[in-house]
Order: C-alpha cells, then structure tokens, then sequence
C-alpha cells in the first residue's frame, strides 16, 4: 500500500492508495500513527481512492481515531464515498470520524 | 459543618455507643428472668405433684382403715351429721379433728404443709377433684356410703402469672434496641457519606477531612478505604479534588477524562517544579506518553526552556503570566506551540498552570493572509504605476508625436488588462474560498480564445525579449466548458512561464485536442521547480525560495486557481520539471462534462 502525502499549511492529508482490508490494516496503521505523531495530530485522511474497507480496516480507523482521540483531536477524513459512509453507518461508528467534503474544509477545521 | 449537625453527629455517635450496649443488658437481664420464672414453675409442679401423692396416701390409709377406727370418733361425725341435716362440709370438717384421724394425718402430713381430713356427709356429692383435694370414697358400717376428703391448703405461686408476658415484653424491648442501634448507626453512616459527596463536589473540605468514624460501621468503613484509594490516586496525579477554599474552581470536580477531551494542553507543576498533571494533550504535544509525563522535572522539558523564569517566579510564590510561542521541530515538521504559565495558588501549596497549545496551522494562515496583502499590493501597485506613468507621457507629448503615443496607450491599454486579470484572480479566490466558485457550461471555441491569448502576450513577451511561440491545431473544435474560467486557467499558466523565463528565454505553448481531451501544454526555460515543491507550488500564496527571492512579482494564487479549474471541469495540472532547465505545466480538461452541471469547488 502506497501513500500519497501533501502538506496543507501545517496539516498533512495522507492518501492510501487502495482499500484497506485485513492484508493492509497494519501497514496502514503503523504508517498513519506515525503520521499522527509526527504532524503533532494535524492529519487529515484522503478516502478518495478508498474504494471499501472490511472490519480491519474499520479497526485499524477506530484505533486511530482513539489514538488522537487521546490528545482532545479526532481523525477527519475527506471525499468519503458512499460505500464507506454506509459501511460506518451499518456499524454504527460514524460518529467516531468527522468528515470533510474537501481538504480546505478539513484543514480549516484546525484554525 | 454547621454546629447544630456536628452536636447531633456526636449524639448519634454517642447512641450509637450507648444503644447496643444497653440492648445487651437488657436481653441477659431478659434471658436471666425467663430462666428463673421457669426453673420456679418447674418447682411448683413437682411441689404439687408431691403434695397429691401425699393427699392421695393419706386418704387411701383412711379408707383402709375405716372400720378399724373408734366408733366414737365416726360417731361425732355422724352425731354432728344427724343433728343438723344440712350441715355443710365446713362444718362437718371439725369433727374428725380429734382422734386418730387427726393423728395418722399428723403423722403422713409431716411435711411443712399441714393437711386437713374432712369426712363428706352421707348422700352429699364429693366435692370434684382438683387443686390439693382428694376425695375417696369409702362404705362405712352403719354410716353407709360416705367420702374421705383430704385437703391442703393452696398455696399461691412465687410468680404471678402476669410474669411471663413481662418478661417477653422485656425480652422485645431488648431486640428492638439491638435493631434500632443498628439502624440508627446505619443511617449516620449513610448520611455522613452524602455529606462528605457533597463537600468533595463543591471542594469545600480537603480530603483527608472527608473521613468517617468506623464506629458508624461497615459502610463508614468501606467509605474511608474509597476516600484512601481517592487519595493515593490524586497523589498519583490521576485524580484532580477541587479547592474551592480560594475560589480557584468555579465547575468543581472535573474528571479527567474531561480534560483530556481537550485539545488545548493543560499541566500542573507542584512546588517542587515537577509535572503533577497532564492531560493526553499536553502529553502529546510534549511527545511523551502521559504516564511518563507525570513526574518530569519541568527543567527537563526542552519545550518549557524558555519559560521557566516565569514558572521559577510563581514557584516562589510571586505572580506570573506569560504566553509565549515556541517552535519546536520534529523531523520535517515544524510546530508552533503557545505555552502559557499561569500561577495557582492555593491555600497550602504554590503551583504552575502550564497550557499548550498547538497555534501551528494559525501562524501558517496569518502568515500567508500576510504575505498575500503584501504580494496583492505589489501586484496591483506596480500596473497602476505603469498606467499612471504611460498616461502622464501621453499627455506630455500631446499632438507632437502620435505613433509614440499610440504606443503609451498600447503599454495603458496592457497593463489595464493585467490589472484586470489580478483583480479577477483575488476575486475567483474569494470564490472558491467561500466554496461558490462553479462552472457555467459552454461552448467554448478555442480557436479564438487562444487568438485572444496570443495578442495579450504578444507585448509583454517582446517587452521582456522572450519569444513566445504558440502550435496551435490547424482545425479547432470547440469544446465544452467554462469559457472564462478556462481562459484564466491558461493566461495564469502562461503568465507564470512569461514570468519566470528569463531574458532571452523561450516559452512553447502547445494545445491539442484528442478524442477526450483537450491539453495545454507550456514549457519554458526558467529556474524550473524543485521536486518537493511540486506540490506545494498549487497551493494557495506559496511561493518558492526561488520566486520569493527574485524581484519577480506574484500574488501566489495563479497556479492554485489554474488547478482549481482544471479539477472543477473533472481534469487537472501536472508539472514535470528538470531544475535549472525549466518547466513544463500540462493542463488537461475533458472536451465534454458528460452532463450539464454546475459543480461547488
């Protein structure tokens, strides 16, 4: 899994490349609290070529969302497609996440 | 505590005391009665049933010998008898006192108890059995039929028998005060816990006073291992007890899963300049785990070098505030954090409040608003001037030289339109700021619009000596898309090559129109772009090192509107680049929408 990575003032939107699902929840776990560490929480998650993720991906969100949940941040995530938005509904975790239609809104949200 | 509570709390404590011991009394004195009443009854009853065998021997011996006794002795009975017929047993009773009657009965009677002899009178009915009295019948000679009656006399019980209901009345009264005490000693120690909740809500009393007397039991009990347990982990920094003594905290006991809830770190330091507190904020903008965060001398936090005066000052028990903006660096990554000291002084300890704050994305924004007034001033001051100045020279040549003036009001004429196109820019920025930037779908024929393109530049190439060179297709369909939208993509993409080509430079503008696409190509000769800044120079006010460090003039928005466009008409813009030997910008655009729409940015 390859991620895309661009700098929006201070945030970082990181973008995985594909679905995350059990073969890529770890590497884009490990990849993701990485990011969160290093950008002190100012990380947005670009969905857009997140086609669907299965229940470790779902995992692999949620221990992400904790993690900033931890320091009073919460994972945001940008051009989610209705597939995904479903999934978390279906599981009831959407309100873990806060989603942005664009990168500006969600960058904004740090101001 | 009021006085009137702390007098009934005594008391209650004292009852507490007082009442089980009383109700112990009071059930052995019971249980001491009971028995006693018991073992008497129990005497009674074998004292009765000896007086009976007795009563029953003597009248058996009687009957045995009653025709061996003197007929004298029957005869004063009998005399007795015949002289009045209705004399009642009373009084028939005295006669056989006399004689041997008396003496045998004397005699069987030894005991304590006397015992009387009565002889019933013929044709009387024996008196019916019960009490000390047993009546035998016997035949005497000539006297007939007749009944020995012997009797002693009832004595009473050493025990009423009002006894017995008094002793269980007392033995009641003992469990009932062996469960009143118990109950009253319970409700205390309910009620001393909820006073004690509501102190340690409203902070009005410091923990250590919120302990409860363990003569209020169990509960009581219980409740002072809690309040320990509270204590160690306050100790601990887990637990935050407010101090409203002082007045310090308004929203009393806070949780702090609540603070941590925070994004704003928040530390408190104690008098011996160690971390007492931390929320998972603070923790992590200081990089640490909160854990290992507890404890850290605050000497030893490299974010906190520089305001530690402030904390030693409030340390020592002086007043401190200070606010102050720490950069800090994490591998590529910049931060701005505000750190802010506050002192807290409470009635027995001086401590610090430290709050973090993450204001990186804050100072990123001011700083380009900043520069972005700075650049929009320059970009409109420097064609205002180019107006002004070329207008001036016009009027001063008047009549005298026409083709000099026509070329005065071509250089007008020029810089009105870049003008423009600035305006324009800051305008479609507000835009899409403001997320109303959309496409308003047309025909777009781009034979004319790159003729249109072609004249614009057609001055400003020649005057900065760059040779602009456009290929266009020789046949050019029209396509469908926002036609000026579409312009102010290409005009800012062939502006910023005209820009940044140096003198002598060239710049190829190539456009091409294949089944789906319509392309845009430019390339020139200038600086050309780093890789890391490929993408960040899309970005709204970015400028690079090279740009912002040449005179050359820029608003920073030109390529980020450039790109906007091309992604609102579902294409984009991509920049391959060789440093030192220029760059080429592709914009791409679908050559139709598919559907009529009118896209948000």
């Amino acid at each position: 899994m390859d991620f895309a990575e661009h700098r929006h003032g201070a945030v970082s939107v990181v973008k995985p490349d594909g679905a995350i699902t059990e073969v890529e929840a770890d590497q884009f776990r490990t990849h993701l609290l990485e990011g969160v560490a290093s950008s002190m929480g100012r990380l947005v998650l670009d969905a857009s070529d997140i086609a669907y993720v299965d229940s470790a991906g779902i995992e692999a969100l949620l221990d992400l969302s904790d993690r900033l949940a931890e320091s009073g941040r919460s994972l945001k995530l940008i051009h989610v497609n209705e597939t995904l938005r479903e999934v978390f509904d279906l599981v009831e975790v959407s309100s873990a996440f806060e989603c942005y239609d664009d990168a500006t809104a969600a960058v904004r949200s740090f101001l | 505590m009021p006085k009137t509570e702390k007098q009934r709390d005594a008391w209650v404590g004292w009852c507490g005391w007082l009442l089980p011991n009383v109700a112990c009394a009071a059930t052995i004195i019971a249980m001491a009665a009971g028995f006693t009443v018991w073992s008497a009854h129990r005497t009674n009853q074998h004292a009765e049933s000896r007086a009976l065998a007795r009563l029953t021997a003597v009248a058996d011996v009687i009957r045995a010998s009653t025709d061996q006794l003197p007929a004298e002795t029957l005869a004063v009975g009998e005399s007795a008898d015949s002289d009045s017929d209705d004399a009642n047993p009373e009084t028939a009773s005295t006669q056989p006192a006399s004689g041997v009657v008396r003496t045998l009965a004397e005699a069987l009677g030894s005991g304590s108890e006397p015992i009387t002899i009565d002889r019933i009178p013929q044709g009387t009915a024996p008196p019916a059995f019960g009490g000390r009295t047993v009546s035998l019948p016997a035949v005497i000679e000539g006297a007939g039929e007749t009944y020995w009656l012997s009797t002693n006399p009832e004595q009473e019980s050493i025990l009423s028998h009002a006894t017995i209901p008094g002793v269980a009345a007392l033995l009641a009264l003992g469990v009932v005060a062996v469960v009143s005490s118990r109950t009253v000693r319970g409700t205390a120690a309910l009620r001393r816990i909820g006073s004690a909740l509501g102190d340690m809500h409203t902070g009005t009393a410091a923990p250590e006073a919120l302990r409860i007397a363990d003569r209020f039991g169990p509960a009581a009990t219980s409740w002072n291992e809690l309040l320990d347990r509270l204590i160690a982990d306050n100790q601990d920094g887990g637990l935050a007890f407010p101090d409203r003594r002082d007045g310090q905290c308004e929203s009393g006991y806070i949780m702090p899963a609540t603070l941590d809830a925070l994004p704003t770190g928040l530390m408190s330091i104690d008098d011996e300049g160690r971390v007492q507190f931390c929320n998972g904020a603070a923790a992590a903008l200081l990089g640490s785990q909160k854990a290992d965060a507890i404890g850290l001398a605050v000497r030893d936090i490299e974010l906190l070098a520089d305001v530690i005066e402030p904390i030693d000052k409030a340390l020592q028990g002086g007043h401190a505030r200070a606010s102050l903006d720490v950069n800090r660096t994490d591998g590529d990554s910049q931060s701005v954090i505000r750190v802010t000291v506050r002192s807290l002084r409470s009635a027995d300890e001086a401590n610090v409040l430290i709050m973090l704050e993450d204001v990186t994305q804050q100072r990123m924004a001011e700083q380009a608003r900043n520069g972005f007034v700075a650049q929009a001033t320059h970009e409109l001051r420097t064609p205002l001037t180019n107006i002004r100045l070329s207008a001036e020279e016009a009027i001063d040549i008047g009549d005298e030289d026409p083709p000099a003036v026509a070329n005065l009001l071509n250089v007008v004429n020029a810089e009105a339109r870049r003008l423009e196109r600035v305006v324009n820019d800051m305008l479609s920025v507000s835009e899409i700021e403001a997320a109303t930037l959309s496409l308003k779908l047309d025909n777009v024929p781009l034979a004319r619009m790159f003729e249109e393109i072609e004249r614009d530049y057609e001055a400003q190439a020649t005057e900065l000596g760059t040779t602009l060179r456009f290929t266009t297709p020789a046949k050019f369909e029209p396509i469908q898309a926002d036609r000026d939208k579409l312009a102010l993509a290409v005009h800012n993409v062939i502006g910023n090559a005209l820009k940044y080509t140096p003198p002598g430079g060239t710049v190829e503008v190539e456009a091409e129109l294949d089944d789906r696409d319509f392309r845009v190509r430019v390339r020139d000769n200038g600086p050309g772009v780093a890789a890391e800044d490929h993408e960040k120079i899309f970005q709204k006010f970015f400028r690079t090192d090279n740009a912002r460090g040449s005179t050359v003039a820029g608003s920073g928005l030109g390529l980020a509107l450039a790109r906007d466009v091309a992604r609102l008409h579902g294409g984009d813009i991509t920049i391959e680049s060789d440093p030192g030997h220029g760059a080429t910008f592709t914009v791409s655009v679908p050559r139709s929408q598919g559907e009529p729409v009118s896209r948000a940015a």
